[in-house]
């Protein structure tokens, strides 16, 4: 982890309230792995004053990009932010998703702003010619973020919208078992609302594929200090549990290891 | 480092009197990462009970303007944990540690001060009878002067190092829990812990907290500390240790003024891992330039 200051090389509004930002960062994007965050200070104004957390959506070469949402005053400033503004930057920070040697298939999970860091995997999964299946969910069409990418990449991409304007009407898990049993993936990545996590979840333990959730939490310090960002775990023995740091824990977790209730 | 930053809290010997506040800081290893942690002029450790505590369920976050409101409720892996686990790498840094101890009995707290007694590498302790997030002991032991005179008189009796006091705002008049525990016999005393305080979100009707209060810490409490310590500092004889919203090299002075003789940083290390030893650097450049020898002459010279 580095505390670096990095300019701003390019900003764009995806979507509504949607921005991507690509940072020049060495140390960053030279280290980081798919799943890790960087913890980033938004501006000076002293009424919010905590860092916030992104993942590393993509890196390229000595840059990388984030992909946020709009959400409150720190989102809204990074929205505003120009090209060659300087920006206060701890990371890359956390446990990313682990990719097996021989990996041969996987299936993304992914909920709404989740697709952020499974961007950056699925870089890495292609580069290693690992078969992806995508299965993608938004609240509605124009929130299926890099829909088309996934499309091109992906073997089979399964879709859903709450509104049902594009793909199955409904969760994106309300279609998982179905892919499921149509197509047989190794692994399972899954981002998103921590519903779409749990549920997730549930089924690859019931098939009994491995899968890995990328877990959010309020967070303060970023690196492990505060113990702010709790995720209830299993603990040593059995019923016993265990809060484990989000921030450096995580945030990536083997979801058989997280207590959803 | 100038001798002109030394101060002496109750026989610890600091080498400039920035330390850092209990529980924002853990035991030094994450910062240690990004700050050079032997500047420090002391380290106190997270809250350390006998056995280990789980800690609140999550959220134990929340924003607030200028501020934040936390419920990590004390979690750690023990006395025992600390001292095999965590001392080793704090004893390296050739700094104070002081440790926070917690409890919820006064047993508890015994027991955890019986066994840092004489532990190599334990400079003080900081008797933690204010924190705001667990159902039991904490801040419930600080908010009666009866019961804080009563706790600190009994861990006075085992301690071996010096005992420092960790006083509560959530009171009437902080003035008297102090005399009280002076009286009691800390050696010194540090304020303030956290402000209770809750948040709702009016989208769900819910606490943004999962155990609805929390402790407000940050700039927004910083007003509320400065009163405390300058109205301490007149009271009592011990040294005082300030904190509460402490974020730049102005805050830590106005809180020697105001008769602090060290001052600890809390939640502004979250936004600044080097805000630590800028101040130290700044405090140095101050004193330079005004060309005062000690610390002497800042602590306590508010003029009114």
């Amino acid at each position: 982890m580095f505390e670096v200051k990095a300019e701003v090389i390019a900003s764009k509004k995806i979507t509504k309230d949607i921005y991507s930002i690509k940072i020049l960062s060495p140390e960053i994007s030279e280290n980081a792995v798919p799943g890790q965050f960087v913890h980033l200070k938004c501006g000076e104004d002293k009424s919010f004053i905590l860092r916030r957390p992104f993942s590393i959506h993509r890196v390229d070469g000595k840059t990388f990009e984030l992909l946020f949402e709009v959400v409150g005053k720190g989102t809204r400033w990074l929205s505003e932010a120009k090209s060659h503004l300087t920006l206060d930057i701890l990371g890359p920070i956390g446990r990313g998703f682990s990719i097996g040697d021989n990996l041969k298939s996987v299936m993304f999970v992914v909920g709404g702003m989740g697709v952020a860091p499974l961007v950056f995997l699925s870089d890495q999964l292609i580069k290693r010619k690992v078969k992806l299946y995508v299965a993608i969910g938004a609240t509605t069409k124009d929130r299926l973020l890099y829909f088309m990418d996934l499309k091109r990449i992906s073997y089979k991409i399964f879709v859903s919208t709450d509104d049902g304007t594009c793909g199955q009407k409904g969760f994106v898990t309300d279609l998982l078992n179905n892919a499921l049993n149509t197509v047989k993936p190794e692994q399972i990545y899954a981002c998103g609302p921590r519903a779409v996590l749990r549920k997730t979840a549930e089924i690859s333990k019931e098939l009994k594929i491995p899968c890995e959730v990328s877990m959010v939490e309020r967070m303060a310090c970023g690196i492990g200090a505060c113990l702010g960002c709790a995720c209830k775990t299993k603990g040593k023995t059995n019923g016993d549990f265990e809060y484990k740091r989000v921030c450096v824990d995580g945030p990536v977790f083997d979801a058989e290891e997280v207590v959803w209730s | 480092m100038r001798s002109g930053l030394a101060v002496d809290i109750a026989g610890i010997k600091m080498k400039n009197p920035l330390m850092t506040a209990s529980g924002t800081f853990a035991s030094g290893r994450e910062y240690s990462k990004l700050i050079d942690i032997s500047r420090l002029g002391a380290i106190v450790v997270k809250g350390v009970t006998l056995k280990e505590k789980k800690g609140n369920p999550p959220p134990r976050i929340c924003e607030t303007p200028s501020g934040i409101l936390n419920s990590i409720g004390l979690q750690n892996k023990g006395v025992n944990y600390f001292v095999e686990e965590d001392l080793p790498f704090l004893r390296k840094q050739k700094i104070p540690v002081i440790v926070n101890v917690a409890g919820s009995t006064i047993e508890e707290y015994l027991g955890v001060i019986e066994r840092i007694n004489g532990v190599h590498g334990i400079s003080g302790i900081e008797l933690n009878i204010s924190c705001p997030n667990v159902k039991e002991g904490g801040m419930i032991f600080g908010s009666d002067p009866k019961m804080a005179a009563k706790i600190v008189k009994k861990a006075k009796s085992v301690a071996e190092a010096p005992l420092i006091v960790k006083l509560t705002p959530n009171v009437m008049d902080i003035c008297e829990v102090a005399s009280a525990v002076v009286e009691a016999g800390a050696d010194a005393l540090s304020l303030i812990n956290s402000v209770l305080g809750m948040a709702i979100d009016v989208k769900t009707f819910r606490p943004r907290l999962a155990t609805t209060l929390g402790g407000l810490s940050g700039p927004a409490i910083k007003p509320i500390a400065l009163r405390m310590v300058w109205d301490v500092a007149r009271t009592v004889d011990v040294p005082i240790i300030g904190m509460g919203g402490i974020s730049c090299l102005e805050d830590a002075i106005e809180f020697f003024l105001a008769g602090a003789t060290a001052v600890a940083v809390g939640t502004a290390n979250f936004i600044n891992p080097k805000i630590t030893v800028e101040i130290i650097d700044g405090l140095e450049t101050f004193l330079e330039e005004r060309g005062m020898k000690s610390m002497d002459e800042l602590i306590g010279k508010l003029k009114v």
